[in-house]
């Protein structure tokens, strides 16, 4: 190989370097539900730090069984595997990569599969599904400290306690 | 100009064999950023790579929980809603425990339980969170950890994407490949009507699995399992599920209970697993004692 090979070859290399010190550095997740907690500990209501939407991106530090303990912008927390997956939610039109502070909204923008546009559409050939039904299953809301309350009376697990 | 070539198909090379998209997107774009290829040919190779889905387990949440909204948007034209916030409320809370210790606690859109208005015994789980419960089941179960037991049978659907196992994979094929296809520019007028035929189809498909032809005897085996698991990881008496079963059973040889066995068949083998996976989980669960006021209570008016 040529010098000049050798020149051209460098930035693939590079590349490809950076790609495998990436995986072994720790891997980035985004964040693949509508939103999710940034928590203080590896359980459920452990203090929140922030929420996250789906589209963020994160770094993982390290893995406590289900839990992963990431880097998300300047701060450090913890999050439940299921939150997260390895693959890059990406938006299309400009290609652009979805940054931290894209929304559940941008993100379905994205166009890449089965989302609201395509619910429209489906909609609009069959007007006699009750949708709105569907909708208020949906919003029906348990908040953990309702959930944490019911654990307690009923003597099961206390997930409250650090 | 020969050797960028060259470079590019080394390129592309590494892209198509590189382990998982992520590395493939990660390395199309410091190569852009290079300079090596242009925005338009990180575009042309992401495709590529966009293109490699190929079977349900590659669906986000989010496609999931589409699909599940008009999953149990077909259910409900075939079942009222039981209105009574009281006790969807409670459904609700025991659902959400049982969650929580589950294998998928968070998805797209969280788990949400609704009751339906029938006598028929029977319980469907949509993909994307949305587990329906019969008013016929609800007066069946013989207390809470039972009811939980039945909610973690019907997440464990939803965790292990037993439903999204139902599509046909031919549509799936067809999805991904107009998605792929169309992942660097704005889908046109005729990918969205085809897109939406292929929704159609695979909500048909599910469907069709949950209400009419029901999971297979594996699949059904392999919910029961992990429903135990759950329902006694947050407490509850691991036995729940298999006192239902046998109430359940006893519908069966009265005649009763159609429904259920149709989506959820019922059978001896089927018993005998729940028993084996028992035996992972003897002396857990706490006492039920608290549980059964409140069970009681919530239950009371479906069993005048």
């Amino acid at each position: 190989m040529n010098r000049r090979a050798l020149r051209g070859a460098a930035p693939l290399l590079v590349a490809s370097i950076v790609a495998a010190a990436t995986l072994i550095a720790g891997t980035p997740l985004t964040v693949h539900v509508r939103e999710t907690r940034l928590r203080e500990d590896a359980k459920f209501w452990a203090p929140s730090i922030a929420p996250l939407t789906a589209g963020t991106t994160v770094d993982e530090i390290e893995k406590r069984g289900d839990w992963i303990r990431v880097r998300a912008g300047g701060t450090e927390g913890w999050l439940h595997a299921s939150a997260v997956t390895e693959t890059r939610l990406t938006l299309t039109g400009g290609g652009e990569d979805v940054d931290a502070t894209a929304t559940a909204d941008e993100v379905s923008l994205a166009g890449k599969g089965f989302d609201e546009e395509i619910e429209k559409a489906y909609r609009a050939r069959h007007a006699e599904l009750d949708f709105a039904a569907v909708d208020r299953i949906g919003d029906f809301d348990v908040s953990e400290t309702e959930i944490q309350a019911f654990l307690e009376a009923g003597g099961l697990a206390d997930w409250g306690t650090p | 100009m020969m050797m960028r070539r060259l470079m590019l198909l080394a390129l592309i090379a590494l892209v198509l064999t590189a382990a998982c998209a992520k590395v493939s997107q990660m390395t199309t774009e410091i190569a852009a950023d290079q300079g090596l290829i242009s925005q338009d040919q990180k575009r042309a190779i992401d495709r590529t790579s966009e293109a490699f889905r190929k079977s349900f387990e590659d669906l986000t949440e989010e496609e999931e929980y589409y699909l599940g909204r008009a999953v149990a948007a077909s259910i409900l034209s075939r079942y009222p809603i039981h209105d009574d916030p009281e006790l969807t409320g409670y459904v609700n809370r025991v659902g959400q425990a049982v969650v929580l210790a589950s294998d998928r606690p968070e998805i797209y859109n969280g788990y949400h339980f609704a009751v339906l208005d029938t006598d028929e015994i029977n319980a469907f789980a949509a993909p994307g969170g949305f587990i329906f419960v019969t008013r016929g089941l609800l007066a069946l179960t013989p207390d809470e950890d039972a009811l939980a037991g039945v909610l973690g049978h019907e997440v464990s659907h939803i965790a292990v994407r037993h439903g999204l196992a139902s599509i046909r994979k031919s549509r799936l094929v067809d999805a991904f490949a107009i998605l792929g296809q169309e992942a660097g520019k704005e889908l046109g007028q005729q990918d969205i009507l085809k897109l939406t035929e292929i929704f159609e189809g695979a909500v048909g498909d599910i469907v069709r699995t949950l209400v009419e032809s029901g999971y297979d005897r594996a699949q059904e085996r392999e919910a029961d399992r992990m429903a135990i698991a759950f329902a006694s990881g947050i407490g509850y008496g691991p036995d729940g599920l298999g006192r239902f079963l046998e109430a359940m059973a006893g519908q069966e040889s009265s005649g009763g209970g159609l429904g259920v066995l149709r989506s959820h068949p019922m059978s001896e083998d089927r018993l005998e697993a729940a028993r084996e996976a028992l035996a992972a989980h003897v002396g857990e669960g706490t006492d039920p004692q608290p549980r059964q006021a409140r069970f009681r209570t919530h239950l009371a008016q479906l069993r005048e």
